[in-house]
C-alpha cells in the first residue's frame, strides 16, 4: 500500500474513527483503524463491536492498492500534529511509514486478516431525514440518556418510527427529552421501536458533513445501519424495554410560565452559585409576573435572584436541580419558552412547539 | 476562630471502657471482676472492650481472646450486645442532655458540648462537669463511668477528658497551655496515628515539648496539607469552627463463619449486608449512584467489583446491580466478604424519580423499613437474603455513630 492524501481530510477522518476504536480494551486489534487504499479512495473502518465506523478520505493518490491496521489513536495524532497539506503513507515490513516535509513516522501494524468485520451500507436505506434535523433531534434528547445505569434500556436513546413521524426520547430516570422529526422518504413504509446506544448517536452527531445532506437508516437484523454521505455507522440495539415515556408527560399543567431562554439561563447560573453537595436544588419562587430563584448552602451562604417572566396566577415554589434545567436551556434555540408545572412535587414541562419536550422532576424542597 | 480570648468552651464526655462497663452494670456477677467483651463466641477472635480490671493482666482492646485467657485465667467473656450498647447510649445522651445542649455525637461513647459565656468560668464549668458526672452515675448506674475534659476547644477537651481514666475530671485552661501537654506521648493526641508518628520522627519531633515548639507553618509542611495548621491551632487552644462533613460511604463487611464459607453463603451474606446498608442509606437520608464489592477468597484472592447504579435508593435497584457483577466472582472458599455504597447524593438534593417503577420501589423500600420498625428486623425481606439473617450481626465500630434503625 503507498498513497499521498489531503491531511485535513484525513484528520477529519480520523477523528470519527477515534471516537468509535475502544481506548482501553482487552483486544489490542480494536484499538484500531482499518486502512484500506482502492484506486481512488481510502476506507477507513474502526469497531468496538458494539458500534462501527467506515469512512473514506477522497483526496489521494493511490500508486498501490492494499491493507493496513494501526493504533487508530497514534495515526490520528500523527496525522493532527504534522502541519503539511499532503503526507504520505506506504506499508512496508509490517509498518506504516508516514512521511511530510521534514518527519517520517514508522507505525508498526497489526495482521489486517485479524480485524473484523465492519458493515457498510450497501442497499438502499429504508428511511431517510434531513442531516439538520436529525441532528438537532440528537441535540435535543442526548443529554438526557442515562450513563452506565444498570437498567440499560435507558442508557441509549429510543427511535419510534410510525409513517413519516421520527420521535427520539432519552430519560436517565429524572427527566424525560422528547423530539419529533418529520423523515424526508420512509419508501417501505418501515415503522420500528428501537433503541440505539448513545455512543452511536453521539458519532452521528460528530460525523462532518453538510446539513442538508440526508441521512439513511436502515434496520439489518439486530443492527442498525446510518449513513451520511460516504461514512456509514453500524450499531447493535440496545436490548430491553424503555420506560413508557408517554405515561410521565404531564397533561393537566395548568401553571405555565413564558420566559426568555438567555435571562433565565443566566439567572439559574447565577442562583446555582450558591449550592453545594449538600443542597443542590435552586428553588423557583413564580408570582405575577415574577420569577425568583434561590440557593442556600449551609455554611457558605444564599444567592437570591429575580427575572420578569410572563404569568398570572397563583404562586409557586418548586425546586430543580439546575443542572437539569441548564442543560436543556443549552441545547435549546428558541429565544423564549414556556415551562408548565402543576405542583411543587409534579414534573415541571418545557416545550418548544410540538417539535421538543422536556419532563424534569422537581427535588424535595421539603427535606432542603 | 475565636481566638481572641482563649476561654473553657468545651465539655467533652468519654466513656470509660464502654461496653465492657454496660456489661458489668447489666450482669452484676461481672462487677469488680476483669472483663472483655467479644465478637463471638471462640479463642479466635479478639476483645473489642476490656475492663479497667483486666487491664493489669496485660489485657487491651485488640488482644486476641486465647491470649487474654492465658494472661487471666478468670477473665469474664462477656459477648458482645450492640442493641444494648446503642440504648444506653440513648439512655446517657438524653441525661447528658439534661445537664448541658449536647453539640456533636462523636461516637458510641464520646460526646461534646459547648459551654455558653457564663459557663466559661473554671468553677462554673467544673461544677457542670460534676453534674453530668453524678446524673450518669444516678441515671445509668455505678458501673457506666465516664471521664471529662474541659479546654478551650474540642481537640484539647478530647485529650483532657484521656488524662485521667476511669472517671477523671481534667481542665486545661488557656494559661497552662502548653506546658501542661508536655506530659504526654505524641500519640496521646487524637490525629497523631503510627504513620504520622513516623513522619515526626523523620522530621527529628519525638517530644511533645517539640511538637509544641513548631510554627504552624512546619506543621503544613510536616502534615502535607492545611490540617497541620488546623492541629497547631488547635494544640495552642484556639477555637475553630467545625468543617462541615458529607458523608461518602455506606457498607458492610462480614467474616464469615465457617458454616458459611462457600459460594452460596456467601452470597447470601452479601444481600444480608446490602438490606443492612440500603435501610441505612435510606435512614441517613441518602441515594447512591454506585455499589462495591470485595469478597476474599482463600487462600490469598481478594476480588473487587463496583456497578453504577444510577440514582437510586431502594433495596431492589441496589440488588439488581449486585446481580449483575456477582457471577464474576472467582470459585473458590470465600473468607470475608464486604459491599459499599458511594457516589452519596442527600435527599435534599435528589431530584425524585419520574417513572412510576422506581417511585414505587422507593416507597416499597420505606414500607418494608416502617414493619422492620413496627414488627422487628426481618419481618419483611427479599428473598435472596433467605436464611441469611441472623449472619453479620450489627456491630459498632467505636468511630461510628449509632445512627441508623437497628430493625435490619
Amino acid at each position: 500500500m503507498k498513497l499521498r492524501f489531503n491531511r485535513e481530510e484525513m484528520a477529519d477522518a480520523l477523528r470519527s474513527i477515534c471516537a468509535v476504536a475502544a481506548a482501553r480494551t482487552p483486544k489490542p486489534i480494536l484499538r484500531c483503524v482499518h486502512l484500506e487504499a482502492k484506486s481512488d479512495v481510502l476506507l477507513l473502518s474502526a469497531t468496538d463491536l458494539e458500534v462501527s465506523v467506515r469512512c473514506s478520505v477522497t483526496q489521494i493518490e493511490v500508486d498501490q492498492a492494499g491493507e493496513a491496521v494501526v493504533v487508530a489513536d497514534t495515526l490520528s495524532r500523527i496525522v493532527s500534529e504534522c502541519n503539511d497539506e499532503l503526507l504520505s503513507l506506504e506499508l512496508a515490513d509490517n509498518q506504516v511509514h508516514i512521511r511530510g516535509a521534514g518527519s517520517h513516522f514508522q507505525v508498526v501494524t497489526m495482521d489486517a486478516k485479524e480485524f473484523p468485520a465492519v458493515p457498510a451500507m450497501v442497499d438502499t436505506p429504508d428511511i431517510a431525514i434531513p442531516g439538520k434535523i436529525l441532528k438537532r433531534m440528537i441535540e435535543w434528547t442526548l443529554f438526557a440518556a442515562a450513563k452506565e445505569s444498570t437498567r440499560y434500556a435507558i442508557n441509549g436513546v429510543l427511535w419510534e418510527l410510525n409513517g413519516k413521524e421520527l420521535i427520539l426520547a432519552a430519560t436517565d430516570g429524572r427527566r424525560l427529552s422528547l423530539s419529533r422529526g418529520e423523515l424526508e422518504t420512509n419508501g417501505n413504509d418501515t415503522s420500528f421501536k428501537i433503541i440505539v446506544p448513545s455512543k452511536a448517536m453521539n458519532l452521528l452527531a460528530r460525523l462532518p458533513g453538510d446539513g442538508d445532506q440526508p441521512i439513511g437508516a436502515k434496520m439489518t437484523g439486530s443492527q442498525l445501519l446510518l449513513s451520511v454521505g460516504t461514512a456509514t455507522i453500524g450499531t447493535a440495539l440496545v436490548e430491553g424495554n424503555f420506560p413508557k415515556y408517554e405515561d410521565v408527560i404531564p397533561k393537566d399543567c395548568d401553571r405555565v410560565m413564558e420566559m426568555k431562554t438567555d435571562e433565565f439561563l443566566g439567572a439559574l447560573r447565577r442562583a446555582a452559585l450558591l449550592t453545594n453537595e449538600e443542597s443542590k436544588g435552586v428553588k423557583l419562587s413564580l408570582s405575577d409576573g415574577n420569577l425568583t430563584l434561590s440557593s442556600r448552602a449551609p455554611e457558605q451562604g444564599e444567592a437570591t435572584v429575580s427575572i420578569s417572566v410572563k404569568y398570572k396566577g397563583e404562586s409557586l415554589e418548586i425546586g430543580f436541580n439546575p443542572v437539569f434545567l441548564t442543560d436543556v436551556l443549552r441545547v435549546t434555540d428558541a429565544e423564549s419558552l414556556t415551562m408548565s408545572f402543576k405542583d411543587s412535587n409534579r414534573p415541571g414541562l418545557i416545550k418548544q412547539g410540538d417539535a421538543f419536550t422536556y419532563v424534569v422532576m422537581p427535588v424535595n424542597l421539603a427535606s432542603a | 476562630m475565636d481566638g481572641g480570648g482563649k476561654h473553657l468552651s468545651t465539655l467533652f464526655l468519654d466513656m470509660n471502657a464502654y461496653f465492657a462497663s454496660v456489661e458489668q452494670q447489666e450482669q452484676p456477677s461481672f462487677r469488680g471482676r476483669p472483663t472483655a467483651v467479644v465478637p463471638t463466641i471462640t479463642d479466635n477472635t479478639c476483645c473489642i472492650a476490656v475492663s479497667y480490671e483486666a487491664r493489669p493482666y496485660g489485657i487491651r482492646t485488640g488482644t486476641s481472646v486465647r491470649e487474654a485467657k492465658q494472661r487471666c485465667p478468670k477473665l469474664c467473656i462477656a459477648l458482645a450486645r450492640p442493641e444494648l450498647y446503642v440504648q444506653y447510649h440513648h439512655r446517657i445522651v438524653e441525661t447528658v442532655e439534661n445537664c448541658l445542649h449536647i453539640h456533636g455525637v462523636h461516637s458510641v461513647d464520646e460526646m461534646s458540648c459547648r459551654l455558653m459565656h457564663n459557663e466559661r468560668d473554671v468553677d462554673t464549668a467544673m461544677n457542670i462537669a460534676k453534674k453530668i458526672k453524678a446524673s450518669v452515675h444516678r441515671e445509668i448506674g455505678a458501673f457506666v463511668r465516664c471521664s471529662i475534659g474541659l479546654a478551650s476547644n474540642r481537640f484539647l477537651a478530647k485529650v483532657a477528658s484521656n488524662m485521667q481514666k476511669p472517671n477523671g475530671l481534667v481542665v486545661l485552661e488557656p494559661h497552662e497551655l502548653p506546658q501542661r501537654l508536655y506530659e504526654l506521648a505524641l500519640d496521646d493526641l487524637p490525629g497523631i496515628g503510627r504513620s504520622m508518628l513516623r513522619r515526626l520522627q523523620r522530621e527529628g519531633i519525638g517530644t511533645m515539648r517539640q511538637l509544641c515548639a513548631l510554627t504552624s507553618d512546619d506543621m503544613s509542611r510536616i502534615w502535607h496539607s492545611v490540617e497541620g495548621e488546623r492541629f497547631w491551632y488547635f494544640l495552642h487552644g484556639y477555637d475553630l469552627a467545625d468543617i462541615p462533613t458529607h458523608r461518602r460511604t455506606v457498607g458492610h463487611s462480614h467474616v464469615l463463619p465457617p458454616k458459611w464459607r462457600t459460594r452460596e453463603g456467601a452470597y447470601a451474606v452479601l444481600i444480608r449486608l446490602i438490606h443492612k446498608a440500603a435501610t441505612r442509606l435510606r435512614d441517613l437520608g441518602y441515594w447512591t449512584g454506585k455499589l462495591s464489592l470485595t469478597v476474599e477468597v482463600l487462600p490469598h484472592t481478594k476480588w473487587r467489583e463496583w456497578i453504577r447504579l444510577g440514582l437510586c435508593q431502594d433495596t431492589l435497584s441496589i440488588l439488581e446491580g449486585f446481580y449483575k457483577i456477582w457471577p464474576a466472582c472467582p470459585q473458590g472458599k470465600p473468607y470475608c466478604v464486604g459491599m459499599r455504597l458511594s457516589d452519596l447524593v442527600s435527599e435534599s438534593s435528589t431530584t425524585q424519580p419520574l417513572f412510576h417503577g422506581e417511585r414505587n420501589r422507593v416507597t416499597l423500600s420505606h414500607t418494608m423499613d416502617r414493619i422492620n420498625t413496627l414488627f422487628g428486623r426481618h419481618s419483611v425481606y427479599f428473598g435472596g437474603m433467605f436464611g441469611a439473617q441472623s449472619t453479620a450481626p450489627t456491630r459498632i465500630s467505636f468511630t461510628s455513630i449509632p445512627d441508623f434503625n437497628q430493625q435490619v
